[in-house]
């Protein structure tokens, strides 16, 4: 069925289709007994009429010929109000009532007629047939006559019985159409109960599926749908109940996976994001909706999308790559593919232990390399001097000068890297407090000014007035004595060193810039690592230890600060740092 | 992001006038280029690393890469073309797929340009003394930031961001400027290290070139959102 019907349309349907059956059934039983009820009359009352004919025809001794016989049997039939026919042995119509003589000797001979073939066999014959003769649906009794085979039919015209029927039928159809009438109603009204009772339960249902929050329960009434409403109601309770769980469960999940330290990100087999947590919204800098989107919408790093396909196909995959704008970001995944496909990436920033490594390894180094040059030399001068230098006093004073030199070199780099392990282990007395920063340059560029004389430079206060700053005064001049006197060293070919500030908010930056050969941007990052050396050669040969920027680095960390180097333009360098403004 | 003008990119299934097949093509063609974009991102960005540290294994990395990209170029315009071929696109389609085969060719040349950048660290690596300018790393990283914002603007079909890395382009060309004129008065004051300033003044020309590119990438993406042409604004105010 093409035409979609709603569960009362079908209700009504159904109804009305049984009644009509009902009604049929009805009216056919009720047509074949009334049909056979008036036959059975019928047949009675005609074998009373043949009788009764074929008594008065024995009585009367009428002579076999059309004449007499014919007028008789006009006269029975008519007081019968039926057809009397008499029938000689040979089959010659001697007499019938619905015809005259004339008629009556011209028809054909009835010797064959069914019923009265039966009649001279077994005594009365019966039949129910069309007669030709009168045209219409006839029904016959024949018995024998005079015993000589001669036979009396009567006969009776089947009309009345189809009139009787036929007002029957369209009492029946009538009756029929009303009462499928009034079934129909009765059927749609109670269609419509039943369906606003399911329509109800529809809708609570949908309410639910699209708000499952807003959870309500059915009235329960004592009626099969009232039963529904029962079982929908346990259902409600635990949909909730498991809902309550999953929520529960979701939450904690949520949980976990926020307080992770590692960024996690899922994906499906198509690449589109699942889940992300928020440390993994951090590091890949993601916005709030980017679930159900493709990581490459956001995230281009090819490195990562060769991981993503490599675990696809192999299960597990892992692997560097550098994220972000600068500083470039190191990040190490580890890609898992799912059995349900698509893939679970975990990534971590190892930007800090990557450096930490390299540091850790160039120290090593480099300590070992810084303490075996004034070692060597203190060994061989003294190895000279054992060797005979001793009895030339003359030569032996300059063997002596190198060892001191050395070893006030020796002695200069413990110091140093003593003061750094006790700044880092937090050993180093601290006394931070408002210090003028006016008064603290001026006495710094004082003290530095006959080093800068010696080298045809010019060290000069770039400020008028300064704020103060919150910060320990040995420290801060330790840092300020170091950068300014890197920047007279340095400086081969410069002219001035300039002290500036700059004031920024909460926090002041304080500047030191020079005019002199500048560093390669590619030991900017560096500079501040212990040992570390722009150009090893010449900064040792001007008697540095390596560790004076490790120093103020350190220094300025412990004070709340920040340090750094940039390039200037068109050459040089400044090296600056921030410490906090002190309270008005 | 305006979504009144059909949506070739984000969902092509829902767009009733393409195929399914056709969806399924574009999103590819789209997935291939996001790849190329990010791996020429990349270039960018390590051939800065290269040219600052020094690091000639690095430059060397990155121009091998050279051929991957070309590689997705001839890729993306043969999906591209195979798209074409079986016809029945909707306009905003055909928009993204015209879009798609230009873009490409804009990245290219970002990654050429890259290549250059990197044949000419490697002949730095070894020069004396400091000779890449302060501004070259400030320049490359906004130049790599054009780039993402532009690939950004098309995956968000951003009109707005567009916008913003063609008003950025500008601050690209002043960093040009700057460096070009401190390394004349640099070539005049060391002009033994004429060589050298050169070079890095080509860096500071291919730097600027990209940038340009970049514009293109965007003036492009604005074309895909809204169908009209941004390109040479003068041209077409001289029409009227």
């Amino acid at each position: 069925m093409s035409v979609k019907l709603g569960i009362r349309g079908k209700f009504f349907l159904v109804s009305l289709a049984f009644i009509a059956v009902v009604d049929v059934m009805i009216g056919v039983a009720l047509d074949h007994q009334l049909r056979g009820v008036l036959q059975s009359r019928i047949s009675d009352e005609l074998g009373r009429h043949v009788r009764s004919a074929r008594d008065g025809f024995e009585l009367a001794q009428l002579p076999p010929t059309i004449e007499a016989v014919d007028a008789v049997a006009d006269r029975v039939g008519r007081s019968m109000d039926a057809r009397v026919t008499v029938v000689d042995p040979e089959g010659v119509v001697l007499g019938d009532s619905v015809l005259d003589s004339a008629a009556v000797a011209a028809m054909e001979s009835h010797a064959q007629r069914p019923e009265i073939v039966a009649a001279l066999a077994n005594g009365e014959g019966r039949s129910e047939r069309f007669s030709t003769t009168l045209d219409t649906e006839m029904t016959y009794i024949a018995v024998p006559l005079y015993d000589d085979g001669s036979v009396i039919r009567v006969g009776l015209t089947m009309d009345n019985v189809q009139e009787t029927l036929a007002g029957l039928r369209t009492l029946v159809v009538l009756t029929g159409v009303l009462t499928s009438l009034a079934a129909a109603l009765l059927a749609a009204l109670a269609s419509e109960f039943l369906s606003r009772s399911l329509r109800r339960l529809i809708t609570r249902a949908h309410a639910i599926a699209s708000n499952p929050a807003e959870i309500a329960r059915l009235p329960e009434q004592a009626t099969e749908l009232g039963g529904l409403a029962g079982s929908f109601n346990s259902l409600v309770d635990e949909l909730e109940r498991t809902m309550g769980t999953n929520a529960a469960e979701r939450h904690r999940f949520g949980t976990v996976l926020d307080t992770m330290d590692h960024a996690v990100v899922a994906l499906d087999d198509e690449g589109r994001l699942t889940l992300v947590n928020r440390h993994a919204r951090q590091m890949m800098k993601l916005p709030e909706a980017v679930v159900g989107r493709p990581l490459l919408d956001y995230v281009r790093v090819p490195e990562l999308h060769d991981l993503v396909s490599a675990a696809a196909d192999s299960k597990a995959a892992s692997g560097e790559f550098e994220y972000g704008a600068t500083p470039r970001h190191k990040i190490r995944a580890h890609v898992t593919g799912q059995d349900a496909g698509g893939v679970v990436i975990v990534m971590h920033d190892v930007t800090e232990i990557r450096k930490l490594e390299r540091i850790r390894k160039d120290f090593v180094a480099n300590v070992s390399h810084e303490l075996q040059t004034p070692i060597a030399v203190i060994r061989a001068n003294t190895e000279t001097l054992l060797a005979g230098a001793l009895d030339h006093p003359e030569r032996s004073v300059e063997f002596v000068q190198a060892v001191h030199r050395h070893a006030e070199r020796l002695g200069r780099l413990v110091a140093d890297l003593l003061d750094i392990s006790r700044i880092e282990a937090g050993q180093y007395a601290m006394d931070v407090q408002s210090v003028d920063l006016d008064e603290m340059v001026d006495c710094t560029i004082e003290g530095l000014a006959t080093e800068a004389a010696a080298r045809k430079m010019e060290v000069r206060r770039g400020f008028d007035d300064a704020p103060s700053v919150l910060a320990d005064d040995n420290a801060l001049e330790q840092v300020l004595v170091n950068l300014v006197g890197n920047a007279i060293q340095y400086s081969d070919g410069g002219r001035e060193v300039e002290v500036a500030i700059v004031d920024q908010d909460s926090l002041v930056r304080i500047e030191v810039r020079d005019d002199g050969p500048g560093i390669d941007p590619k030991h900017h990052k560096r500079v501040f690592e212990r040992f570390y050396r722009v150009d090893s050669g010449r900064a040792r040969e001007k008697g540095g230890t390596g560790l004076g920027l490790a120093i103020v680095k350190h220094l300025v960390d412990a004070m709340g600060g920040s340090v750094g180097v940039d390039a200037r333009r068109p050459r040089g360098s400044t090296f600056w740092f921030t410490l906090p403004k002190a309270p008005r | 992001m305006s979504s009144d003008n059909g949506a070739p990119a984000n969902d092509l299934a829902a767009n009733p006038s393409t195929t399914p097949t056709a969806s399924s093509s574009l999103a590819a063609v789209r997935d291939r280029l996001l790849r190329m974009a990010g791996r020429v991102e990349q270039m960018i960005a390590e051939s800065q690393s290269a040219l600052v540290g020094r690091d000639v294994a690095l430059a060397g990395r990155v121009i091998d890469l050279d051929q991957e990209v070309n590689q997705a170029e001839l890729d993306i315009d043969e999906m591209c073309l195979a798209v074409l071929a079986r016809g029945q696109l909707s306009s905003a389609d055909l928009r993204f797929v015209t879009l798609a085969m230009k873009m490409v060719t804009d990245l290219e040349r970002i990654a050429d340009l890259a290549v250059n950048i990197c044949e000419r660290a490697i002949d730095l690596a070894s020069a004396n003394g400091i000779v890449v300018h302060p501004d070259i790393p400030r320049m490359s990283v906004l130049v790599r930031d054009l780039v993402r914002r532009a690939i950004d603007a098309f995956v968000d079909r951003d009109v707005d961001k567009a916008r913003t890395v063609i008003e950025k382009d500008d601050e690209v060309d002043t960093y040009y400027r700057v460096i070009f004129g401190d390394l004349l008065q640099q070539m005049q004051v060391q002009p033994e290290g004429l060589n050298e300033w050169i070079h890095v003044q080509s860096v500071a020309k291919w730097l600027e070139r990209m940038g340009d590119h970049a514009t293109n990438l965007a003036e492009l993406v604005i074309f895909m959102v809204q169908g009209r042409d941004v390109r040479h604004p003068a041209l077409r105010s001289a029409e009227r």
